[in-house]
């Protein structure tokens, strides 16, 4: 059947080149904007991945209410209690959302190799718990390991991980002892006896020289309580997150237990900004894209009204309105949009299965170790990069060809 | 009432510095069903008058009526609609799209007119048929020669069946042989059809087969004559226009230009009688004029 968007295709291969140039410039673009789309959300869900599951944090966190503003200068008033702990944990394991809760206590500390000392910052967790929030990360996460050495185990208190700088500044290897002293709830000085098994990479470089990982009951030991400084959750579907905060915060309140509860997005503020800087930067690349696109298009278009003026005038005389004019191009274009973004959906593709065939390998941020680098395969990104490609080559065609469609019939007939 | 009328009218250019005037006040009256040629030396205003008349143009000063409807009164869109509904143009250089095929070029002004499907085609098949085109209708315009692709710019003027055909010098492009061959389908085409034909040219072997020449000269007419003796097959004729009847001659002078509306008793087919005549009316019947042959 005869229509403006068939013509508009055997329009687009009078000149074969011009259109294969422009079609090629949508197609680069639609890659480059959906690759780079896809590396983005790799890194997005790989920070969220390893800070949720391979650190295990969890995806949400339960703080006595006033933790956050004071638990830093006294930390035994906002301790949840063992019996607080009871109820919480007996609440969310009432919630079909909820996959694991644990319990973790965070100390401030002196560690000591017996000649020298430093401070410490020292993360009990039960490993067991911690094991089980790793193994429920997706893909390579669920595989990955932040420290060289044995695992810790609930079962040996008194064996900890140190971070590899923390190592070098002490003289300490994965088989030495040390001794950690921490302040008791009572302000009194307490120190045991520990046996490095792991050397930890740690996530941030500022705490490289004072990361400890310490089995929970140590912690509890050192501090001598038998409650915990956070509750954290790991959820079986990240998407309720904010919403189950809001819910368990209220019902949680009812109770009579006073909580805040903090997403795991609220608690690593460097996840955001490094998002933040990546959509800028998805934002520029998008930006040079369409306007590289505008200018093909315009320029095609602009060409094409230029070589085809005595058809215009012919088509006007035939009684095609203006607006007829602006169609015929705007069609041409659109199938400029269409062709290039299905193009650039096939080398998307390809690169995609390309990377992942090669598997190369790189550290990203806040991720200590060498990992995989991939590129998700982003639907809503091919969508919409589809959609606002072939927008775009509308509009950049709507220019030129209105200038077409004013031309008087007489000078366009005449246009040799 | 006339299909068409020019009351005064004048158009005038700019070029660069230069004005050029193209027309001096022209006052004339076409009558449905007539053959009309409109010829004059070059630059005399044959294109500027047929496009005035066929609302791709407007008058710089006077009016022009369609139908008795002032056509400055008609917006761009309605002039569109109007050039697609009520006028077939014939071009000079044909002015066909070169990347459709003879049917698809002849099937455009029924899309353009938002029509299609299989009633179109086989609209634009028959109309094909007529020009002796029917063997062409998927060759594209490079593929046919200079007189096949007039005939298919005739039949793309004449598939949406329009009370008016306007031709601008259809037959500059040809050797006379096609020339004579052209005005001779037009002529039956008239004559089968009842469409209005006005044509411009200024090849003066062409008169014999018009019913009616207005022979411009510096934009104003300077004769106006009937030929009701207007032969409507060149088989067996010589094509030097001779044998012409002359029943009626104005001369106009540059300035003052008289009206020069001529009543004939000369008998044509009224398209008011029959509005379609291409749905209504067969082919041409008998064979196709001489050299319309098969590709």
């Amino acid at each position: 059947m005869l229509n403006w968007l068939t013509i508009g295709g055997r329009n687009l291969l009078r000149n074969k080149r011009r259109s294969a140039f422009t079609i090629g410039a949508v197609a680069l673009g639609f890659a480059a904007v959906n690759l780079f789309g896809g590396f983005t959300r790799y890194v997005y869900s790989g920070l969220e991945d390893s800070y949720v599951y391979a650190y295990g944090n969890g995806h949400l966190t339960l703080f006595r209410a006033g933790y956050l503003q004071n638990g830093a200068l006294h930390p035994e008033r906002y301790l949840l209690a063992s019996n607080d702990l009871a109820t919480i944990t007996s609440f969310l394991r009432a919630d079909p959302n909820v996959l694991y809760t644990t319990p973790q206590l965070n100390l401030v500390g002196l560690l000591s190799n017996g000649r020298a000392s430093t401070i410490v910052a020292a993360e009990g967790r039960n490993a067991a718990d911690t094991r089980l929030f790793r193994a429920r990360g997706r893909g390579t996460i669920g595989r990955l390991t932040f420290f060289h050495g044995a695992e810790l185990d609930d079962s040996r208190p008194t064996n900890v991980g140190v971070s590899q700088g923390l190592a070098n500044l002490l003289g300490l290897t994965n088989s030495s002892d040390a001794i950690f002293m921490a302040t008791t709830v009572d302000g009194q000085m307490n120190a045991l006896d520990v046996h490095v098994v792991q050397l930890v990479d740690s996530p941030v470089e500022a705490l490289d020289n004072m990361l400890m990982s310490i089995p929970f009951g140590l912690s509890q030991k050192l501090y001598d309580t038998s409650g915990a400084d956070r509750l954290v959750v790991l959820l079986r579907d990240p998407r309720q997150t904010a919403a189950l905060r809001d819910t368990w915060q209220a019902e949680l309140r009812r109770r009579g237990v006073a909580v805040e509860i903090r997403t795991w997005e609220e608690l690593r503020l460097s996840y955001l900004k490094i998002c933040n800087m990546f959509n800028v930067l998805f934002t520029f690349l998008f930006t040079i894209v369409l306007v590289i696109v505008v200018l093909s298009v315009v320029n095609t278009v602009g060409m094409a009204v230029m070589e085809r003026t005595r058809e215009i005038g012919t088509l006007r005389a035939l009684g095609l309105r203006r607006q007829g004019i602006v169609t015929m191009f705007a069609a041409e274009s659109l199938l400029l949009g269409l062709i290039g973004s299905a193009i650039g959906t096939v080398m998307t593709t390809m690169t995609i299965a390309g990377v992942r065939l090669a598997g190369p390998t790189w550290i990203p941020p806040n991720i200590p170790v060498r990992v995989p680098l991939e590129v998700h395969f982003v639907p809503a990104y091919l969508v919409l990069s589809l959609a606002s490609l072939c927008l775009l080559c509308v509009f950049a065609a709507v220019l030129p060809a209105r200038r077409a469609s004013r031309m008087s019939i007489i000078d366009a007939l005449g246009h040799v | 009432m006339p299909l068409i009328a020019l009351e005064q009218v004048t158009r005038t250019y700019q070029l660069g510095a230069t004005t050029v005037r193209a027309l001096r006040g022209i006052d004339l009256s076409i009558d449905a069903g007539e053959f009309v040629a409109l010829w004059g030396p070059s630059g005399s205003g044959k294109s500027t008058l047929c496009h005035l008349m066929g609302l791709v143009d407007v008058p710089t000063t006077g009016r022009v009526q369609v139908n008795g409807r002032d056509a400055a009164s008609l917006s761009d869109d309605l002039r569109s609609e109007h050039r697609n509904r009520s006028v077939g143009f014939i071009f000079q250089q044909f002015n066909l799209l070169p990347v459709l095929s003879a049917i698809e070029n002849v099937m455009l002004p029924l899309v353009i007119r938002g029509e299609g499907g299989a009633a179109v085609r086989r609209q634009a098949e028959t109309i094909l048929g007529e020009v002796g085109l029917g063997d062409c209708q998927h060759q594209r315009p490079d593929q046919l020669s200079g007189g096949q692709r007039q005939r298919v710019a005739i039949a793309r003027a004449l598939v949406s069946a329009p009370p008016v055909v306007i031709a601008d010098e259809p037959t500059a492009n040809l050797d006379s042989e096609n020339a004579h061959r052209i005005v001779d389908l037009m002529r039956t085409l008239q004559s089968s059809r009842g469409t209005t034909f006005i044509f411009a040219t200024h090849d003066q072997r062409l008169m014999a087969r018009v019913s009616r020449r207005i022979r411009l000269q510096d934009g104003v007419v300077q004769e106006d004559v009937r030929n009701p003796d207007a032969r409507e097959s060149v088989a067996g004729e010589d094509r030097n226009g001779h044998g012409e009847h002359r029943e009626n001659q104005r001369t106009q002078s540059k300035d003052a230009a008289p009206k020069s509306s001529v009543s004939s008793s000369f008998p044509v087919p009224s398209v008011a009688n029959n509005p379609h005549p291409s749905r209504t009316t067969p082919a041409v019947s008998g064979p196709a004029p001489e050299g319309l042959r098969p590709c």
